[in-house]
């Protein structure tokens, strides 16, 4: 995996590619809108982080340039400006959008949910699976070693985007935001409590547990 | 909804018209009984003279004298001669006959369907003279005068109405293109401005002060929001620096004990980041600066929905949430921010009471206001304590201060204020409701 890093805050710069260095990735970095636009053309990446407020280039304007281009690398906006509004302006040109300060394993989490977006494995999938646990999208159902598993709404949307990312962290605000389309963080823990339901009714009784907690990421559900 | 008969240009067009119709009735009342007077004056003075020229003859030559004269007098012209009755003492009428008093003087009497002004005079040995003109001229005068009258005055009355709607619609337009205009900023489009009309009048100089009021608030907002952004930029970017160094400190910590005082002071950083978020949010939202994106949405799909967010964690305090839908079906808001205010509420509902409550999320029409709330049959909050925990960073006692930012309720008050709504607090007994109550603001 190729990534562009464009952020003029070096330290923030070199804290993102320290963790995707240890994990295998290759990342090229930019500190300037212009050299970021230049590089990301130059070039093809797999995912691009962008910071909105660049010298010379502000993000927004970098991306709206590079999808006018042709350019469709999924991007992330990086940013300081959080506010509701920003976000929705953000979220109009690029796919996933992160306040600052953020925890690591919430980027690498949101990069690799996007790339598996991109490679479209089980975006549009109408039934989802890992090893003997399907969940079928056109009846709503679910059903593990042939047992049907009666989910309530929530759980079933909790479990369809776990599943849509198997393999894949999935963070408590990556949750949030596509579960219960909360763009806060509420104090209560609704994910655990929730997750801890879903559990109760998916892994309670079989041998394997499918669904893990990522110490200090968040959840994943194992492909098998 | 917007009642014609309510708006100011009825109620001016109406007083207008009132006033109008008052002075116009008064001087034709005054017109017509002016000349009726004058009229009946005019009769009685012929009357007075006829009696006068009778008495004198009467004094004279006696009373053949008077019978020759009223039989004279009864020849002439009988279409419009005066009526003349001579009576004996005995009561015996001669000449016309009409009904004489027992005293002399003035006297109305009807007779022969006629209505007569009668002068009585008393003459020697018992014998009485009456003198009488008939008031039907006055009568057909009188009616024509108010038939007269009452052809100017309709016609002028609904000049006077179509007059006054006409200059109060043009008068209030000007009104109600500045109610629009400072509706539309309300709604958050600050750049909206009224147009001078170019007169150079009252009107102009008004909406030039207010335009000007305007250009000076959308600045202010501008700065607020640049302000809040730069603060958002210089204050997030050390703290994000920090919360890294501490990321990369606990990753390469071997020592447990150590690594968890790290995440203690991870934890603590995120906290103190997420109350200044509520901070900006605040700000922002009462600078008018966020929460633009305004969209239709089913109320109460949206409180089962947060009902079956909550529930698990209802269900873990001991309590549960139950839903009510008697009210609107759909209100038109911010969906991230409702979101955002109904989470508050129920958090603060289930955070600041005993375990073994029941939280009712419902929406409901109210003295003519639609509302969405949030209740609970806890330990409440006393009603005069109510405008201080709305405030930022009160709180009612020290155990509540272990939890929260302090800033749950000022920010669900500032949400449902960017919406034109009132967060209102009801006390119960036992609990409390927060109610968003639309359109009260």
């Amino acid at each position: 995996m190729r990534i562009l890093l464009i952020e003029d805050d070096q330290e923030t710069a070199d804290y993102i590619m320290r963790g995707f260095q240890e994990s295998g990735q290759v990342v090229d970095h930019s500190v300037d809108g212009h050299d970021g636009l230049m590089m990301a053309t130059d070039a093809a990446y797999d995912v691009l982080i962008v910071d909105r407020m660049l010298p010379r280039l502000d993000g927004l304007k970098l991306l709206s340039m590079l999808r006018a281009g042709g350019n469709t690398s999924p991007a992330i906006f990086l940013t300081a400006v959080g506010g509701i509004d920003d976000r929705v302006e953000g979220l109009e040109i690029a796919e996933d959008y992160l306040v600052k300060p953020f925890a690591f394993a919430e980027l690498e989490a949101r990069v690799k949910v996007l790339l598996r977006d991109r490679q479209g494995q089980t975006a549009e999938a109408t039934s989802l699976a890992t090893g003997d646990l399907t969940l079928n999208r056109l009846n709503r159902s679910v059903e593990r070693a042939g047992q049907d598993i009666k989910l309530q709404p929530t759980e079933f949307r909790l479990l369809e985007f776990m599943l849509r990312n198997k393999g894949s962290v999935v963070t408590r605000t990556m949750l949030l935001e596509n579960v219960w389309d909360f763009n806060f963080d509420p104090r209560t823990n609704i994910v655990e409590t929730h997750i801890s339901r879903l559990r109760s009714k998916v892994d309670r009784g079989f041998d394997r547990e499918l669904i893990q907690t990522v110490r200090g990421a968040g959840y994943l559900i194992e492909d098998v | 909804m917007y009642s014609f008969t309510r708006s100011s240009g009825f109620r001016l067009t109406l007083l207008a018209s009132a006033l109008f119709i008052f002075c116009m009735s008064s001087v034709a009342v005054f017109i017509y009984l002016d000349v009726r007077d004058g009229m009946e004056d005019q009769l009685r003075s012929q009357v007075a003279a006829e009696t006068r020229q009778l008495m004198g003859d009467y004094a004279d030559d006696g009373l053949d004298e008077l019978r020759h004269d009223i039989s004279e007098r009864l020849e002439r012209n009988p279409g419009t001669r005066l009526r003349y009755t001579l009576q004996s003492p005995g009561g015996v009428a001669l000449f016309d006959r009409v009904p004489l008093p027992l005293e002399g003087g003035w006297s109305r009497v009807e007779h022969q369907e006629q209505t007569l002004i009668q002068l009585t005079t008393s003459l020697d040995e018992g014998y009485l003279l009456g003198v009488a003109a008939d008031t039907r001229s006055i009568k057909e005068t009188a009616e024509a005068l108010r038939h007269a009258l009452l052809i100017v005055i309709i016609p002028m009355i609904l000049l006077a109405v179509i007059c006054g709607a006409i200059m109060s619609r043009r008068f209030l337009s000007r009104v109600e293109r500045l109610r629009q205009t400072a509706d539309s900023i309300g709604k958050g489009s600050l750049s909206a401005r009224m147009e001078l009309s170019g007169s150079g009048d009252n009107f102009d100089g008004l909406i030039f002060t207010i335009n000007s009021m305007l250009d000076r608030i959308e600045m202010l907002v501008h700065e607020v929001r640049h302000t809040a952004t730069n603060i958002a930029h210089d204050l997030r970017t050390p703290l994000g620096r920090l919360r890294q160094r501490l990321e990369i400190i606990e990753a390469d910590q071997t020592d447990e004990h150590l690594r968890e005082k790290v995440q203690d002071a991870t934890a603590l950083l995120d906290e103190t980041l997420e109350t200044f978020a509520a901070m900006l949010t605040i700000a922002e939202l009462d600078a008018g600066a966020i929460g633009k994106n305004r969209e239709k949405v089913d109320l109460p799909a949206l409180l089962h929905r947060m009902a079956e967010a909550f529930e698990p964690v209802a269900s873990e305090h001991g309590s549960h949430i139950t839903v009510e839908t008697d009210g609107p079906q759909a209100a038109t808001v911010d969906r991230a921010l409702f979101n955002q205010l109904l989470s508050n509420l129920i958090e603060n509902a289930l955070r600041h009471n005993a375990e073994g409550i029941c939280i009712t999320l419902s929406c409901g029409h109210e003295n003519g206001h639609d509302f969405v709330s949030v209740r609970d049959n806890g330990r409440g909050i006393p009603s005069g304590q109510h405008d201080t925990v709305i405030k930022p960073f009160r709180r009612l006692d020290p155990s509540r201060t272990a939890a929260g930012s302090g800033l749950g309720l000022t920010l669900a008050a500032s949400i449902a204020r960017h919406h034109g709504a009132e967060l209102q607090l009801v006390t119960h007994s036992p609990g409390l409701e927060v109610r968003i109550v639309f359109g009260a603001n």
